[in-house]
């Protein structure tokens, strides 16, 4: 009867303790790395589409050549990836992928305290590979000299337009040199319904990618903030003056509809880095070989002809179980000349890795020169490249967003001027970051 | 051996009820102290002596005070909209010539309830959609200018309690119904032989007798709506919405935990939301005066 009762209750507490489970059934990296096969599994964790199309070709090469490897890709929501990881990294990493994509507006999160990545300065050295990236893309995801994440794009941006539509109205873009110059030009091909470029309700993005245009940055090289600037307020001005004469438009479609306002016409050019051109070229693929694209026209006197906008670094985790086959994947895709190469193919991401931007391969045809009607597009990216701003990072980079959607809608409704919503953003921001400093 | 029976008998019971107490020991009650040892502290990986200094961090903290007050309206329009339509909607189900379809009412109802509230929000966030949402179409029939309900921090709680209305509504029916059934007929019958209106039946028969389910409803709509997360955090793409307007406390406390991995000051803020939840829920049953109802 003991036996029974104490049976029984075991029995019960296992079928809770079963119910509790949370357990998906995905193999993890620290637990599961090695299967039974005798095959060992990388997992890679990526937010990306156009990201996780590279992998999964590369990854079929790669696992052509390493028959003992078995390269999982794995595509996750933007937040939820990284708040699973950091959920995983604090309790012990049960989970964790072997590799993970880190978009630099998403590292600063595990700068505070022990970084859950491992430092890839030594697997550089090793492999002689530790001058292959410029610093200025690896300083996005370097804390204390140790690197944490390997860039993949330079992330240039270009100004890229309708070619079929300035043409007939007889427009010659690239003799335009200024956005004013460009903005007064695209007037006869805009309406009420029609805009040169896409706003939105946040003009966050637009601002710090044109800030850095200017050779300003939300984030100074010494970690300061950095957009309360005379500089800043210029170009914050400068959007709300597009904005007011509609060349801007005032709000962004989401999702599927950004891009069907493309290929509606409803915008007719837009400047962003090589990854976006990408998915312009994916999801835009009626406008082949209507359009063109140039150099940023300049705003102001420091202005140069490109910005540098987003960027993303592939990190090892420090949880990985199959650190120098991990490792090894990683040098496949981000350090490998060939394969960068091919990831400007693939998605049109001009290489961040040096020996990669000088291959003849880049400037072949593809998709991407097909879409922007035979051009070179790799020969601009490269020429631009050298003229690229830096972007600087910060642990406290993300609060910028809270501080600044605080003040946003009443600023939009005309209720600021420039200078007083940076102030209040610089202001609020300000306390956020003395609040947390006085937390630790 | 007598003896030994008996106490086995004694211990029998303990042992059929102990796996959900080991279970809540491990899962509930850990966490809840290990919790309350965290906010005392201060640090990222390794932890600190802070004293109270996170408590008193969240009495400053604006953020806190304003995911607070979006509750508070979110409590407010759940109260004085969703509470008043689903009773208007009960009341309505209960009447005799509805009664024999009840059941398919009550189900159609509370079917929203059941939908996962990721996919809620989605369905919702184009529904709400400034440029190409349908309820924008619509008043736009009507004349009616685009809103910005997830852009315009004036719109943004307007949208969530829409959202909250369509899902929430069903249970709340089930409840009044549930709470309608104790309300006897003789009642009802005699106050319209003294001439007592509609209304005044509503108001002075129904209602007092509906009192008990209220409390219950009030507090779990109170509950909901301090609480809210997940709906919210979809329509705001996982962050906090124009101007803030859609931050919770309990989106607030996620943020500091999981985004900015300060899991000390996120206990605080956990402690201390829970005890202005029990303030809360004292006042209300003080106001319902639940004691005079027992007695």
């Amino acid at each position: 009867m003991k036996k029974a009762i104490s049976l029984l209750t075991a029995l019960s507490f296992c079928v809770y303790l079963a119910g509790c489970s949370t357990d998906t059934g995905t193999s993890s990296s620290s637990d599961s790395g090695s299967e039974s096969s005798g095959k060992k599994t990388i997992t890679l964790w990526t937010f990306a589409d156009t990201h996780k199309q590279y992998y999964d070709e590369m990854k079929a090469n790669y696992e052509k050549d390493h028959p003992d490897i078995n390269i999982k890709i794995e595509l996750l929501e933007y937040s939820a990836m990284f708040d699973k990881y950091t959920v995983i990294s604090q309790s012990g990493g049960k989970g964790a992928p072997d590799l993970i994509d880190v978009e630099q507006g998403a590292f600063p999160r595990y700068i505070k305290g022990d970084v859950p990545f491992e430092p890839l300065n030594d697997y550089m050295e090793t492999a002689g590979l530790s001058d292959a990236i410029p610093k200025g893309r690896l300083d996005l995801y370097t804390v204390n000299s140790n690197i944490y994440g390997i860039e993949i794009a330079a992330c240039v941006s270009a100004l890229y337009y309708r070619k079929d539509l300035y043409d007939a109205a007889g427009i010659d873009v690239p003799s335009l040199k200024t956005w004013n110059d460009f903005m007064e030009a695209s007037k006869p091909l805009i309406d009420k319904d029609k805009f040169v470029l896409s706003g939105s309700e946040k003009d966050q993005g637009l601002f710090e990618q044109l800030l850095r245009q200017e050779g300003g940055d939300v984030v100074t090289s010494d970690g300061k903030i950095g957009f309360n600037t005379p500089t800043g307020i210029e170009v914050l001005t400068r959007i709300k003056d597009w904005k007011d004469q509609g060349f801007l438009s005032k709000s962004m479609p989401e999702g599927p509809q950004y891009w069907e306002a493309f290929t509606n016409g409803k915008f007719i050019a837009a400047f962003g880095p090589d990854w976006w051109a990408g998915q312009l070229v994916q999801n835009s693929p009626d406008l082949s070989g209507k359009w063109a694209a140039v150099p940023m026209p300049l705003g102001g006197p420091s202005s140069v002809q490109t910005s540098v906008n987003g960027g993303t670094g592939l990190a090892l985790s420090k949880f990985s179980a199959n650190k120098d086959a991990a490792w090894d994947f990683l040098k496949y895709t981000h350090l490998d000349t060939d394969n960068i190469v091919e990831s400007f193919r693939i998605i049109n991401l001009f290489p961040a890795l040096t020996s990669a931007t000088q291959s003849p391969d880049l400037h072949k045809e593809s998709d991407t020169t097909k879409y922007f009607g035979g051009q070179d597009i790799a020969q601009l990216y490269a020429d631009l490249g050298t003229q690229a701003p830096s972007q600087n990072q910060a642990w406290w980079r993300s609060l910028v967003g809270k501080a600044w959607d605080k003040f946003e809608p009443d600023y939009q409704n005309g209720k600021m001027t420039p200078e007083a919503f940076l102030g209040n953003v610089e202001k609020e921001l300000q306390s956020l970051i003395d609040a947390e400093q006085a937390r630790k | 051996m007598t003896s030994h029976a008996s106490a086995r008998l004694k211990i029998a019971p303990f042992l059929f009820i102990s796996p959900f107490f080991i279970a809540y020991a491990i899962f509930g009650l850990y966490p809840i102290l290990y919790g309350f040892w965290l906010s005392l502290m201060k640090g990222t990986d390794s932890y600190t002596f802070a004293g109270l200094s996170n408590y008193l961090f969240v009495f400053k903290d604006g953020f806190f005070w304003k995911a607070m007050w979006n509750g508070t309206k979110l409590a407010l329009g759940s109260l004085f909209l969703i509470l008043p339509v689903a009773l208007g909607v009960s009341l309505l189900l209960n009447r005799p010539y509805i009664s024999k379809k009840k059941g398919f009412f009550a189900t159609f109802f509370f079917t929203p309830n059941i939908t996962s509230a990721v996919a809620v929000g989605i369905i919702f966030k184009l529904l709400l959609e400034r440029d190409s949402g349908f309820l924008n179409s619509i008043l736009g029939v009507f004349g009616v200018d685009p809103i910005g309900w997830l852009k315009d921090p004036a719109w943004t709680i307007p949208a969530l309690i829409i959202l909250c209305g369509w899902k929430y509504l069903g249970v709340n029916i089930l409840f009044f119904l549930a709470g309608l059934q104790n309300v006897p007929n003789e009642l009802i019958e005699a106050a319209k032989i003294d001439g007592a209106t509609p209304a005044q039946r509503l108001w002075y028969v129904t209602m007092p007798l509906l009192r008990p389910i209220m409390t219950f409803i009030v507090f779990q709509c109170l509950l909901g709506s301090y609480g809210m997360f997940s709906e919210a955090f979809i329509l705001a793409n996982s962050g906090f919405g124009p101007e803030n307007s859609l931050v919770f406390p309990t989106s607030y406390l996620y943020d500091q935990a999981f985004r900015r991995q300060d899991f000390t000051y996120s206990s605080a803020l956990g402690y201390v939301f829970t005890l202005m939840m029990l303030v809360i829920g004292f006042i209300q049953l003080k106001m319902f005066n639940l004691k005079d109802q027992e007695g």
